[in-house]
C-alpha cells in the first residue's frame, strides 16, 4: 500500500510517496531523481550505494523507506554542493578510474573525516566498498591528506 | 612514416576532426573510455598537433554514425593505433590552416604558427583562427597527405600528466549510461534460463502487478514496469514461479575439463632440438575460471523509432555490435546506430554486448524506450568469464645451467567469443529466441598477439622452443575476453620457470633472467625495479618475489616485485614496478593504469575463482567471490622508464601476468614449494604446505 514517508534529504525536507518496503536507493535513483548514488549489487555487499542515515554510512539498496521516515539522509549529492574537500582531493589525486565505486566511496570517506576518524580507521571502513579498478591507494592518499 | 591501421581504414581528415566557428574542435575516435583515461589522453594528442587548449575539444567516441570504424578498445591498443591516428590527422588539419592563412597574408607556412587555435605572425594575431576559417578548408582531403606530426621535443601537452577530463563528473549522475532516462522509458531485468538448453511451457496465466509486463520470445523471458524497482521484484517474483526443463549437467569440474577430451591442437612453433641440454625442470600453473567484476552491473537503452533503433551501450565495439543485432533482430543493419555512453570498468568481454540485445528486443516488444540493467548474479552466472586455463613450460638446461630448450602446452578455450558481427553476432540472448541462433565456439586470436598462448612464447633467449595450444572439448560456461588472455597465466608459468631454472643453476633469479635477455628495454626495466627494492629484510614468514613480461612480446616492458608476508593468507605489502610504455601520453593516468592491473592480478592470484559444482556455476553474489579489498592493496612506486621520443607502446594490459608471477614466486619462495593452482587462497596455502 502505497503511503508518504517524510525524512530530511541532504539538509532540505523530502517526501517519498510509494510503498515503505521501496528501498531508498531506488527510491533516490527513481521518484527523488538523485541518480548519483549507484546501483552495484543490490545485496549490500559492494557498497556503491552508501549514503548516510543520521550521519552514519549506510548502503542503500537493502534500507527499506519504512526505515528512513523522520531520519536524515546524505547522498553524494549533498557532499558536493557542500563542496566537501575530499571532492577536490580526489580529483587532484586522479583517484578512480571508471568512477563507478566513488559516489559511495566519498560519501562514506566525507562523513567519517567530518567525525574525525583517522585516515587507518577510515581504510579499514572502506574494506567494505569495492573497488574493481585498482584505485584504492590514491583514493587513500586523497582522504589521508584530509585528514592530517 | 607509419600508417596506423585505422587511419588506413578511415584515411580523411574529416573523419577524425572538423573546426567549429565558435572556436571549438571536434574530435572522433572509435575509441571508447572504459576508465582507462582514454578519452583524456586523446584529446591531449590532438590539442598538442593543433595548439589548441584541451578545453576546446569536444569528443565524440564510439558512435557508429559518427566515429571513424576503429574496431575493437581492446589489447592495449588506443594510443599505439587510435592514438597515432589521431596525431597524424590533426597535424594535418593544422598544415592546411596554416597553408591557407599564408596565402590570405601572402606569406608563407613557416612564418606563421598558432596559439591557443589563433594564427599568429610575429608573435602578433593575424584575425586568423581555425575558427574563422573553418568553412574555407576542406578537411575531406586524405590526412597522410598533408600530416607532418610535431617531434616529440616540441609537444608541451602530450607527455605531460594531466587530470582526467572526465573524472569530475563521475562522481555524481549524468555522465553514465545507467543514468540515462528518455521519454516513456521503461525499465528491463532479464530472467537468465538456467542452462544453455532450458526451456519452460506456457507463461500467460502468471499474473503481473502494477503496470508491469512479461516479454518472452522462444525462452528469452524478460519484465519491464515504468518503475525500475516494479520491474526488478516481479522478475524476482515471476522468476521464482517458472519451471525450466533441461538435460541434467554433466558434473565435469572445469578444471577437471582440462585433463578430458581434446577438440583441438594446433602446434604454433616446433624445433627438432628440443632434447638437447642435461638437466630437465617442469612448472605447470592451472588458473580457474574468473569474472571480470565490474562493480556497475551491465545496462543498456533501446528505442525504436518507426523501422529505425538506436542503441546506447558501454560496448567496446559499437560497430561490431551494431552488425551482431542487425544479424539477431533481422532488421538492416543500416537502421541501427549504436552510441557508446560510459558504463562501469569492464576489464574485457562481459555482458555490456548482451545486454543491448535484451533492451533491443524488449523496446520492440513494448513499443517504448526501455533501459535494462543485468543483476549482480546474472553477471557471475551468464556472462562471458575468463577461462579456467593450465599451462605447463619444461625447459632443459646445458652443462652451465643455461637454457638450451622450451617446451609449452597451453590448454585453455579461446578467449574470445566476443560478437564480430554478421558471421558471428555471439549475444547471449540469440540462443533462447524462438528462432534460436547457437552462440559460436569462438575465435582464438593468433600469434603474434595470441590469445590463450599469449606471452607463452618466452622473450628470453632460447635456442629451441616448441609452443603447442590445445582446446578442451568440454566448456561448461560462456569464455571470452579479460584483461591480457591468456598473458596472465602464462606470464606466472615462464616466470615460475625461470625461478626453478635459476635455482638449478645455482643463479640469482635476476640475474639469471639478465643473462638470458639481450634487449636493452628488458635489462633496463629489470635492473631499475632491483634497484628500487633495495635491501630486502628477511624473515621466516617475508619472501620476495619477482616477475618481468614484454607484453604481446611487443607493447610495453614491465618488472615487478612484491613482497609477501605468509601467515594464515599471504598478503602482499609492497610492489615495485619499473616500465617502460615508450611515449606515455599522460604519465600519470599511465601509471594510474599500469597501478590497477597490478591491484586487480594480486586479487586474480590470492582470491579469485568461479565456483562449480554439480556442473553448477555456484557463484551467486560478492559474497562467493571476494576480491581485493581497501586493507589489503599494498604500497605501491612505480617509475616509467621509457624513452618519450619512442612508440607508444600500450599500458593498460601490461602489468597483470607480471604481478601475478611476482606474486607467486613470493609466496613459493616462503613456502619452499612451488604453487600449480591458482588462487593462493587460505586453503591452498594449506594444502600446499601438507
Amino acid at each position: 500500500m502505497s503511503e508518504t514517508i517524510a525524512f530530511t534529504l541532504n539538509g532540505e525536507p523530502c517526501e517519498f510517496t510509494g510503498l515503505a518496503s521501496v528501498p531508498l536507493l531506488f527510491a533516490l535513483r527513481g521518484a527523488l531523481d538523485k541518480k548519483g548514488t549507484r546501483l552495484g549489487c543490490g545485496e549490500g555487499h559492494c557498497g556503491a550505494c552508501t549514503v548516510t542515515l543520521d550521519g552514519v554510512p549506510v548502503t542503500s539498496c537493502d534500507l527499506p523507506m519504512s526505515a528512513v521516515a523522520g531520519k536524515v539522509v546524505g547522498t553524494v549529492e549533498g557532499v558536493l554542493n557542500a563542496e566537501h574537500p575530499l571532492v577536490a582531493a580526489l580529483i587532484r589525486h586522479q583517484a578512480g578510474q571508471c568512477g563507478y565505486c566513488l559516489p559511495g566511496i566519498l560519501t562514506k570517506a566525507a562523513a567519517l573525516i567530518d567525525q574525525g576518524k583517522s585516515a587507518n580507521d577510515i581504510r579499514l571502513a572502506l574494506d567494505e566498498n569495492l573497488c574493481r579498478c585498482g584505485a584504492h591507494n590514491r583514493i587513500m592518499a586523497a582522504i589521508s591528506e584530509i585528514t592530517t | 612514416m607509419n600508417v596506423p591501421p585505422p587511419l588506413k581504414s578511415s584515411p580523411l581528415i574529416s573523419q577524425w576532426l572538423s573546426f567549429e566557428p565558435d572556436g571549438r574542435v571536434n574530435l572522433f575516435s572509435g575509441r571508447v573510455e572504459l576508465g582507462q583515461g582514454i578519452s583524456t589522453a586523446l584529446m591531449q594528442i590532438a590539442a598538442d598537433e593543433l595548439d589548441v587548449p584541451v578545453n576546446t575539444i569536444r569528443l565524440t567516441q564510439g558512435h557508429t554514425e559518427l566515429s571513424p570504424g576503429e574496431g575493437p578498445t581492446v589489447g592495449s591498443l588506443s594510443v599505439s593505433f587510435g592514438g597515432q591516428s589521431i596525431r597524424l590527422a590533426a597535424s594535418a588539419a593544422r598544415t592546411l590552416m596554416l597553408d591557407h592563412a599564408a596565402g590570405l597574408l601572402q606569406t608563407t607556412p613557416n612564418d606563421l604558427s598558432v596559439q591557443q587555435g589563433e594564427i599568429v605572425k610575429d608573435g602578433l594575431e593575424t584575425g586568423l583562427s581555425f575558427a574563422s576559417l573553418c568553412a574555407d578548408v576542406a578537411l575531406d582531403v586524405p590526412a597522410m597527405d598533408h600530416a607532418a606530426p610535431k617531434p616529440s621535443s616540441e609537444r608541451t601537452i602530450s607527455g605531460a600528466s594531466a587530470p582526467r577530463v572526465d573524472l569530475a563528473a563521475r562522481l555524481t549522475d549524468g555522465v553514465l549510461l545507467h543514468d540515462m532516462t528518455l521519454p516513456g522509458m521503461w525499465h528491463g531485468r532479464v530472467i537468465q534460463p538456467p542452462t544453455f538448453d532450458a526451456t519452460t511451457g506456457d507463461l500467460s496465466h502468471l499474473k503481473l502487478h502494477s503496470d508491469a509486463q512479461l516479454i518472452r520470445d522462444g525462452q528469452f523471458i524478460a519484465v519491464a514496469a515504468s518503475d525500475e524497482y516494479m520491474a526488478l521484484t516481479e522478475a524476482h517474483r515471476i522468476a521464482g514461479m517458472i519451471t525450466w526443463d533441461h538435460n541434467t549437467p554433466s558434473d565435469v569440474h572445469p578444471i577437471d575439463g582440462l585433463d578430458a577430451e581434446i577438440a583441438e591442437s594446433e602446434t604454433l612453433y616446433d624445433s627438432e632440438d628440443l632434447d638437447k641440454g642435461v638437466t630437465e625442470i617442469s612448472v605447470s600453473v592451472t588458473k580457474p575460471a574468473l569474472s571480470h567484476g565490474s562493480i556497475g552491473p551491465s545496462c543498456s537503452v533501446a528505442q525504436w523509432e518507426a523501422d529505425s533503433l538506436t542503441v546506447w551501450a558501454h560496448s567496446q565495439n559499437v560497430f561490431a555490435l551494431k552488425a551482431s543485432l542487425a544479424r539477431v533482430l533481422k532488421h538492416p543493419v543500416d537502421e541501427i546506430a549504436v552510441i557508446f555512453a560510459p558504463g562501469a570498468g569492464c576489464y574485457g568481454h562481459n555482458s555490456s554486448d548482451d545486454v543491448a540485445l535484451d533492451a533491443a528486443l524488449m523496446a520492440r516488444a513494448l513499443e517504448r524506450p526501455v533501459r535494462v540493467l543485468r543483476q549482480r548474479q546474472d553477471e557471475f552466472q551468464h556472462a562471458p568469464l575468463n577461462p579456467a586455463m593450465r599451462t605447463k613450460v619444461t625447459a632443459r638446461l646445458d652443462d652451465a645451467g643455461r637454457m638450451v630448450s622450451y617446451d609449452a602446452l597451453v590448454t585453455s578455450p579461446p578467449h574470445s567469443t566476443r560478437p564480430v558481427g554478421e558471421s558471428e553476432p555471439n549475444l547471449h540472448a540469440q540462443q533462447f529466441l524462438s528462432q534460436p541462433m547457437p552462440i559460436g565456439p569462438g575465435n582464438e586470436v593468433p600469434q603474434p598477439q595470441g590469445g590463450a598462448d599469449r606471452n607463452v612464447v618466452p622473450g628470453y633467449a632460447i635456442p629451441a622452443i616448441r609452443i603447442v595450444r590445445q582446446r578442451p572439448a568440454y566448456v561448461p560456461y560462456r569464455n571470452s575476453a579479460m584483461r591480457g588472455l591468456g598473458a596472465f597465466t602464462n606470464v606466472i608459468a615462464l616466470e615460475q620457470l625461470m625461478e626453478s631454472c635459476a635455482q638449478s643453476a645455482g643463479k640469482d633469479s635476476i640475474d639469471y633472467r639478465l643473462a638470458h635477455l639481450d634487449d636493452p628495454r628488458a635489462i633496463a626495466v629489470i635492473e631499475t625495479t632491483r634497484d628500487m627494492v633495495g635491501k630486502r629484510d628477511v624473515g621466516e614468514d617475508i619472501g620476495y618475489g619477482f616477475g618481468y613480461a614484454q607484453y604481446k612480446n611487443s607493447a610495453g616492458y614491465i618488472a615487478c616485485m612484491t613482497r609477501v608476508v605468509v601467515g594464515d593468507e599471504a598478503q602482499v605489502t609492497n610492489v615495485w614496478s619499473a616500465a617502460d610504455v615508450g611515449e606515455a601520453i599522460n604519465p600519470d593516468g599511465t601509471i594510474n593504469q599500469i597501478e590497477g592491473g597490478i591491484v586487480q592480478a594480486i586479487s586474480w592470484t590470492l582470491k579469485e575463482e568461479i565456483t562449480f559444482a554439480g556442473g553448477q556455476n555456484l557463484t551467486q553474489s560478492w559474497a562467493d567471490y571476494p576480491i581485493l579489498r581497501f586493507s589489503e592493496v599494498p604500497k605501491m612506486q612505480t617509475r616509467l622508464i621509457g624513452p618519450q621520443d619512442a612508440t607508444p607502446l600500450g599500458a593498460g594490459e601490461i602489468s597483470s601476468g607480471p604481478a601475478g608471477a611476482a606474486v607467486v614466486n613470493a609466496v613459493r619462495h616462503v613456502l619452499g614449494v612451488v604453487p600449480d593452482r591458482l588462487p593462493l587462497s587460505r586453503h591452498a596455502l594449506v594444502a600446499l604446505l601438507s
